[in-house]
């Protein structure tokens, strides 16, 4: 069964005897990312389990403090106002010539034909995700790339 | 006896019913235009799906189909073909052909189409054989080794037929194989002739390659070219030079890579040569279509060539001479500080794939690849799908080794790029925007123009859709829920107009019944 966004939220399990990264991802990325780096309902954030395999340290780190410099496919925020003057942001679930879905935070799916749409703005650079530039200390985010990048 | 059944076949050729798709770009000048206009703006909205066929393959479905006799004529990845009853949509036979395990290629185990010549169908193969097959029951007529696929050299393009031979190119300048074009005869599929495209010691252009640098310098010839009957000229692109992205081994300007050659139909000899992009480092094989069109360029009638290459300039030549007309710049681009008079770019040498990464436009992919772009003699305006997308490109060490990748280079997208495409219509003449309609993602997918004033195209995301051919506005579209990695077609059928189109693994067809 897959999982609600609250579910994800409760079941966060902060290990106190784990080694500063683990910990770190536990107690600060698993509330979107899923204790098991698995993604959680694509609600919030994109999967992290074996992202070691697929970005560098370098990439990482970068992505703590700057998230929105290389937003993933499917988590590009998306602000639309509708003809009658409603105003949704969501991440951008799909998009094609005619088309554009977005997810809500909390899941809700929206799904407009862009006749239908007065704007359709994608704010550039900007990514769900918070930055940790100022929340974690350097050397803290330096453990959290070390777990990351390590993951394979 | 020989003469005689080469005047039939020829007949043959020139008789194509009205209606009928008997050659990949729809006519030997490569217009890919349909004269039907049953299907028009009136009743373009109405377009409803006849039926549709499923491929097993989960490759990419590239194929254009072929009509004839009442038969659809289709090529299946890898390498299959099937023929279909135009009447059902069921298959009347199937030509299943087993491909070797490990056959390296670059792009997916993909096939675009076949050619059709009197009662034989021809198929070039993945593991680089043509093969000939009786049109009324698939059994094998002949097959015949291209080339040794082991060495990676691969076919994914269609045929040619050119009177009573059939012109073959294949593919795999990603492993530094040696390009190559043949011709061989329809009847036996023996070879008549080769033309290499990388010249060996002694040959004209030689001194473009130094040491043995040509051995491995790719151009290959992966993409079907057209033919002008009257000057007995076939025309057919050439791809990039091996290795892609690195220069240093192979310094000068390395003939006849990202070129357009013009050779004798009966002997292979080379009449001229147009090289779009000497020593290329970015991988811009000039492997598009070669359209062919009789105008009048400044007062004078004249037998033109027209290319909208992958390196984003649109292109006029002389095809009677090869001499260069025009340049027009259709997408952004970052890699030519400027086109000279006879055609030369100067490169601009920020965009040579270094340790740091240069950022490149247009990426690998071109703003044109091997999709279609299309003619319509009533608008008179050349219609081309655009990628517009940029990419970064690291200088890596590579070596040559049979049948393995040899690059020089990693690519790496830009972060946070929104890449788009665009259906482009200009002026064949000047090459002057008429209108454009943009799509969501860079597209794969080729165009057609019809006598009905429509163009269809297709997206990565799935859309099908007609607009009307003259301005440019949507009249008709579906989700087809598949990538449409192919060319539309349209053929008649017991008097009703149908338009073809691959998406996803299915082969649709729809009329406006």
């Amino acid at each position: 069964m897959r999982r609600g966004w609250l579910a994800c939220l409760i079941t966060v399990l902060p290990l106190a005897a784990a080694p500063t990264g683990e910990s770190l991802f536990l107690a600060q990325c698993a509330v979107c990312h899923g204790e098991r780096g698995e993604g959680c309902h694509r609600t919030f954030g994109p999967e992290l389990a074996g992202i070691g395999g697929r970005r560098s340290a370098a990439h990482l780190r970068t992505s703590l403090t700057d998230p929105g410099a290389d937003v993933p496919a499917g988590f590009v925020m998306f602000e639309v106002m509708t003809m009658d003057g409603r105003k949704v942001t969501g991440a951008r679930v799909n998009e094609d010539t005619f088309s554009l879905q977005v997810r809500e935070v909390g899941g809700a799916v929206r799904s407009f034909w862009k006749s239908e749409l007065k704007e359709v703005k994608k704010q550039a650079g900007r990514s769900p995700m918070p930055s940790y530039r100022g929340v974690l200390s350097e050397s803290e985010l330096d453990d959290l790339t070390a777990f990351l990048a390590g993951w394979m | 006896v020989r003469h005689l059944w080469g005047l039939l076949l020829g007949l043959t050729v020139l008789a194509q019913a009205p209606g009928e798709w008997r050659t990949y770009s729809g006519n030997d000048s490569a217009h890919h235009y349909s004269p039907l206009a049953q299907i028009n703006k009136t009743n373009v909205g109405r377009m409803k799906l006849s039926w549709m066929y499923q491929i097993q393959s989960r490759q990419h479905f590239e194929a254009t189909p072929l009509v004839a006799n009442g038969v659809m004529y289709l090529s299946e990845p890898p390498s299959d073909v099937t023929a279909l009853d135009l009447k059902s949509g069921r298959p009347l036979w199937h030509y299943r052909r087993p491909i070797p395990e490990g056959v390296p290629v670059c792009c997916g185990q993909v096939n675009r189409g076949v050619a059709l010549l009197g009662d034989t169908v021809y198929i070039g193969t993945i593991d680089s054989h043509l093969v000939a097959l009786d049109a009324a029951t698939g059994r094998v007529r002949w097959d015949v080794e291209v080339a040794d696929y082991k060495l990676a050299y691969t076919i994914t393009a269609a045929p040619l037929v050119v009177k009573d031979k059939i012109i073959v190119g294949i593919a795999g300048a990603e492993y530094g194989v040696r390009g190559f074009l043949d011709a061989y005869d329809a009847r036996t599929g023996k070879r008549a002739w080769r033309f290499w495209t990388t010249p060996g010691p002694g040959e004209f252009g030689s001194e473009t390659w130094p040491g043995d640098s040509w051995k491995y310098g790719g151009a290959t010839t992966w993409l079907t070219g057209s033919y002008d009957p009257q000057l007995n000229l076939i025309y057919w692109s050439t791809g990039n030079p091996g290795p892609d992205y690195d220069g240093d081994v192979r310094k000068g300007d390395n003939l006849f890579s990202d070129s357009i050659l013009a050779l004798d139909a009966d002997t292979g000899k080379r009449k001229w040569h147009f090289q779009f992009t000497p020593h290329d480092v970015n991988d811009l094989d000039s492997n598009q279509i070669p359209m062919l069109l009789d105008a009048e360029w400044k007062g004078k009638p004249r037998k033109l060539l027209l290319l909208a290459n992958r390196n984003t300039f649109y292109y006029v030549l002389d095809r009677v001479t090869g001499e260069f007309l025009l340049a027009k710049n259709f997408a952004k681009q970052n890699w030519a500080l400027s086109i000279g008079p006879t055609g030369r770019p100067v490169p601009n040498p920020e965009t040579e794939p270094s340790a740091k990464g240069a950022l490149v436009y247009p990426d690998d992919d071109g703003s044109a690849n091997w999709f279609s772009p299309s003619y319509s003699p009533r608008t008179k305006l050349f219609y081309q799908n655009v990628r517009e997308k940029g990419a970064y490109y690291f200088k890596t060490e590579t070596q040559y080794q049979p049948g393995r990748f040899y690059l020089g280079a990693f690519k790496r997208d830009i972060p946070n790029e929104e890449p788009y495409g665009a259906l482009r219509a200009w002026r064949p003449l000047s090459g002057d925007l008429a209108w454009e309609f943009k799509v969501h993602s860079p597209p794969w997918g080729g165009l057609l123009a019809t006598g009905g004033d429509l163009v269809f195209s297709g997206t990565m995301e799935g859309d099908f859709f007609a607009l009307d051919a003259v301005t440019g506005k949507l009249l008709w579209r579906i989700q087809t829920g598949g990538e449409i990695w192919a060319n539309p077609m349209s053929y008649l059928f017991q008097g009703t107009q149908y338009v073809a189109i691959a998406a996803g693994s299915a082969l649709l067809v729809f009329s406006a019944e």
